[in-house]
């Protein structure tokens, strides 16, 4: 297996735990034997390159990858941008690429046929949060439509598709959008958001920009005490916000794609919680979901290897789009146009410096604290 | 305007903006009156500033995590960055202190792309920051806050600018450093010893910037990859508070400039002699080298190794198809080089902003490929959600517009770019045009219609794979010897000379009348109109276009032509060429056997190019060797 991930540039940080999650369960499903293909018995190995979170570097190495590595199977880079450019290679080789770390919903909708996604797409990300303030101000029987919206979000393209989901729930739910910006320069400084924020005193206020708009949405509204009754962002577990930002980040909403406290297993790693720990031995520290799905992505293939009892590409293809499988990650099927079909969306919220998990109601293992108290 | 309301529904607002924009601004003023004093003092511009400013704030990270109070931290950065800028200046920047302007800004781009990776492998990629235990006051029922940590950094950076100016006011060596800022030479006539005075410097700005990065850790948080953004507003800063205040730096400028042209005048390849105008009251230039018998055999020679040349690019697909795509980047790479060299190497302005052309090229095309067929804004709006299909008569169709309209949207860019900007001589150019790779970005970025920052994608190919990189090399390739044998006519005619004469001195030339504006933004145009076809055919081979990382991205292509032409030899034909192909296989060949050290490597490469080879590999070779160059010189003399 072949992949160009980031490990430097800006989403180096993310990128990292992307690797982090490939290698380890490249290891694992190699310790626990290897996978019997037809017969024989095989190890996984994987050939990374560096993409210095450009697309106009991770194209031409994937395409190094296939034609000059001889790679056959391509495991997603971080972020959408940098998959929506690899897409068309792999396609058009006729490999098959499982993303892991891709949610952008336009990648979904081009037809690709060895494309598949085992995460959620992005526009579900903070639109489960729009959903559970409506549905908590009903409970204190307030109108839904009464409510304000804030939201700064990163100028690119995951966030835009996270805004996108967010202004659809709002109007669903009949919600005011009030401040709607654009964050330049990596997500470095929102201050000039948040000064209007405290003026308009929305409902909520939600923020998407990778790793470092979550770490610094969590500094600067704690350093301008802006106070919302509901805190949303992305990425905070990559931005590891419970444990770098101890107090500050209390009572933030988190939306994940897993949390360690899930209650799926699988044959390689056991329950999501050994797979955390397993994570944090090696590599000390907490598990973010971004490893999480890598390491589910492996898995994928793993199981799509055996299943096919060949590594002729166009079998093992056909054996991931008939995937019906449970892992540590969660439940993995994938539809017509390849995105994972069988999971939702978690809200973590932050809660004496852990996080736990409040949303969806099935998975929830703690009470949600709302309105936020403001640290 | 719901913003502008905003602020009349509640002015507290007001306050609130201007507290945070005076409070932070303080600090990157600090940053950037580093970056002046550097500038004033040395005449260096130093794109490191940002990397310096992040390292300084990994330092202040790293000592707070021993248990030294943030605060504590500030010194004990400012006193590392103070070794690591000293060390610095001892290494690469005292062999660069007296060259031109715009070698500093490659040397020190060079030097940032190391810092920043040596960063991420020594604290890894994490997101860092840093928490300085103080609290926040409210003001005006507690409309606006106001956040200690900030009013602390704004009082520690006012405390240390003020103990700068102190310094540079009343102790010796801050006295010798504004000595040397107003006049080098005389300081130096009157026993100043400038080499320690520019080591002193170098190191005081990156102590400056170390405090920055301590306090910035403090406020925002860092990652490795973020000293850019430092850079910039430094950069801006220093722009809007006025070039004219380094203080002797344009005077310094120009009496360096006299000392290179009594003591290391560069000696052109080739002598000419000026015959006053003729009639028409233009000069007339004429090769001082007189034909001569050798010619015909360098001709014959020329011609085989043309000949060589076109069978290995015919050749090369098919030897190693593999590596289609990546020759087919050499030749785009290539295309840069040259037409860079017709301003910074024949004209002797050295342009930042030609990747400009690139993105506007780019886009042009990719506007008339999609909007002959569909709406662009719905189309780039879908972003790939609605399907918009081609068919492959309209793929071509639209394509070959496209390529026609691209050359001609660059020029246009060009030409009025150029009308304003070509007025300004030298190093001001140079300096005008760093801006413009970031703004074209952000205007791109910013822009829905073309997709904005999402991108836009371009139609596919409606080929099988293999033909499409087959397809798109012999475009580039064809587009690569069409300007090679462009610029070789232009070169060899009165045009050629007249850019010449610009470089060599544009007063004389101005005097001898030659319309020297309009020559210059012709050059310009000429530049443009291949590097905006190489954009077109570029965006088309990546399939997607992103503004910042593939149009117009002035921190790796923008820079990297330059670089490229630079390797080669500047000024010269086959220079920019020979630099491109040399530069693209090393950095291929980084990114293959040396992952994770990529980019240090890079950096060294481009700091080793910058020290090493000021005269590029063909000016290298023709000192060591000129005996090899007996005849190219002749066969230049007659270009």
């Amino acid at each position: 297996m072949g992949a160009a991930v980031s490990l430097t540039g800006k989403f180096s940080t993310d990128g990292q735990h992307t690797k982090n999650g490939y290698e380890m369960a490249v290891k694992r499903v190699n310790d626990a034997g290897g996978i019997k293909v037809g017969g024989k018995t095989y190890k996984l190995e994987i050939k990374l390159y560096d993409d210095e979170s450009s697309n106009e570097r991770v194209a031409s190495l994937v395409e190094r990858l296939i034609v000059q590595d001889n790679v056959k199977f391509i495991l997603g880079p971080y972020g959408s941008p940098l998959t929506a450019a690899i897409v068309p290679v792999t396609e058009k080789f006729k490999i098959p690429m499982i993303q892991a770390n891709a949610a952008s919903r336009s990648l979904f909708t081009k037809g690709y046929r060895y494309a598949f996604a085992v995460l959620s797409t992005s526009d579900q990300y903070l639109s489960s949060a729009v959903d559970l303030l409506a549905e908590k101000a009903k409970e204190v029987g307030k109108q839904p439509s009464s409510l304000k919206v804030a939201m700064a979000m990163g100028d690119d393209a995951f966030s835009l598709d996270v805004r996108a989901g967010i202004l659809e729930a709002a109007k669903k739910n009949g919600m005011q959008v009030v401040i709607d910006d654009k964050v330049p320069d990596n997500f470095t400084d929102i201050s000039a958001t948040l000064a209007r924020v405290k003026a308009v005193k929305p409902d909520i206020f939600l923020a998407s920009g990778h790793a470092t708009g979550a770490a610094t949405a969590t500094k600067q509204v704690a350093d301008a005490k802006i106070d919302v009754p509901m805190f949303a962002m992305t990425h905070c577990d990559s931005a590891q916000i419970a444990e770098k930002f101890k107090g500050i980040s209390e009572g933030i909403l988190c939306a994940s794609q897993w949390a360690p406290t899930l209650s799926y297993k699988d044959k390689w790693f056991g329950s999501a919680g050994d797979y955390n720990n397993l994570f944090k031995k090696t590599y000390n520290y907490e598990a973010p979901y971004q490893a999480a799905e890598s390491s589910a992505a492996v898995l994928v293939f793993a199981d799509a290897f055996a299943r096919a009892g060949s590594l002729d590409t166009e079998k093992v293809r056909d054996a991931i789009a008939a995937t019906d499988m449970e892992t540590f990650y969660g439940y993995i099927k994938f539809d017509d146009t390849g995105k994972n079909i069988a999971k939702p969306m978690m809200l973590y919220q932050v809660q004496n410096a852990d996080y736990v998990v409040v949303a969806p109601t099935k998975f929830a293992t703690a009470k949600l604290i709302y309105p936020r108290k403001t640290p | 305007m719901t913003n502008l309301l905003l602020l009349f529904e509640a002015p507290s607002l007001l306050v609130q903006v201007l507290l945070d924009g005076i409070l932070v601004g303080s600090i990157f003023a600090l940053a950037a009156y580093g970056m002046a004093l550097v500038w004033g003092v040395m005449n260096i511009i130093n794109v490191t500033q940002g990397e310096f400013v992040v390292l300084g704030g990994y330092i202040g990270f790293t000592a707070a995590s021993w248990g030294l109070d943030p605060f504590l931290c500030i010194p004990v950065a400012a006193a590392a960055m103070l070794v690591v800028g000293w060390a610095i200046y001892r290494g690469v920047i005292y062999r660069i202190v007296d060259k031109d302007l715009f070698i500093s800004v490659l040397a020190t781009y060079g030097l940032g792309i190391l810092i920043a990776q040596l960063i991420n492998l020594v604290w890894g990629a994490d997101v860092r920051s840093l928490d300085s235990g103080l609290g926040t006051w409210f003001l005006l029922d507690g409309m606006v806050t106001v956040s200690q940590t900030r009013v602390a950094a704004f009082a520690l950076a006012l405390l240390i600018g003020g103990a700068l100016l102190l310094f540079l006011r009343l102790t010796r060596l801050g006295r010798a450093i504004r000595a040397t800022a107003q006049n080098a030479r005389a300081a130096r006539a009157l026993g100043i010893d400038t080499d320690r005075v520019y080591a002193a410097t170098y190191a005081i700005n990156a102590a400056i910037c170390g405090a920055a990065g301590a306090l910035i850790v403090m406020i925002f948080v860092l990652q490795p990859f973020v000293g850019l953004i430092y850079t910039v507003r430094s950069f801006m800063i220093v722009i809007v508070a006025g070039l004219g205040n380094h203080r002797g730096g344009a005077g310094r400028g120009r009496s360096r400039e006299f000392r290179r042209l009594h003591l290391r005048h560069p000696v052109p390849g080739r002598f000419r002699v000026l015959i006053p105008g003729d009639r028409s009251g233009r000069a007339q230039f004429a090769p001082a080298t007189p034909p001569d018998v050798l010619e015909m055999s360098a001709t014959a020679r020329g011609r085989l190794l043309t000949i060589l040349l076109l069978a290995l690019t015919v050749a090369a697909p098919l030897l190693i198809p593999a590596l289609t795509v990546q020759f087919s980047t050499l030749w785009v790479m290539i295309i840069l080089a040259l037409t860079w060299d017709i301003l910074g190497g024949q004209m002797g302005y050295n342009s930042f902003g030609n990747v400009v052309f690139f993105g506007v090229g780019m886009y042009a095309s990719a506007i008339v490929q999609v909007g002959l067929f569909h709406d662009v804004g719905a189309y780039t709006a879908a972003s790939g959600t609605g399907v918009y299909p081609f068919t492959p008569q309209q793929y071509y169709v639209g394509l070959a517009l496209g390529l026609l309209v691209a050359p001609i949207a660059a020029v246009a860019v060009a030409a009025l770019l150029g009308t304003g900007m070509l007025g300004l001589r030298g190093h001001y150019f140079a300096i005008g045009t760093l801006g413009l790779g970031i703004a074209g970005g952000e205007f791109a970025a910013s822009w829905e219609y073309i997709g904005g920052a999402s991108g836009f994608l371009l139609p596919v190919f409606p080929g099988a794979y293999a033909t499409r990189a087959l397809f798109f090399y012999a475009l580039c390739a064809a587009l690569g010897i069409v300007t090679f044998l462009v610029l070789r006519r232009l070169y060899a005619g009165r045009f050629g000379l007249a850019l010449n004469a610009i470089r060599d001195d544009e007063d004389k030339a101005e005097a001898l009348g030659h319309h020297t504006v309009r020559n210059k933004v012709l050059a310009w145009c000429v530049s443009a109109f291949f590097v905006g076809l190489a954009g077109a055919i570029f965006g088309n081979m990546n399939g997607l276009i992103e503004p910042r990382e593939v149009a117009f991205s002035g921190a790796t292509f923008g820079v990297w032509m330059v670089l490229m032409a630079l390797l080669g030899g500047k000024g010269t034909l086959w220079g920019p060429v020979i630099g491109a192909i040399v530069f693209h296989v090393f950095k291929e060949l980084f990114w293959t056997y040396l992952l994770g050290w990529q980019r240090v490597a890079l950096g060294l490469l481009i700091v080793g190019i910058v020290l090493f080879f000021p005269l590029g590999l063909l000016g290298f070779a023709r000192e060591r060797w000129p005996s090899l160059f007996a005849r190219q010189t002749a066969e230049g003399a007659k270009r």
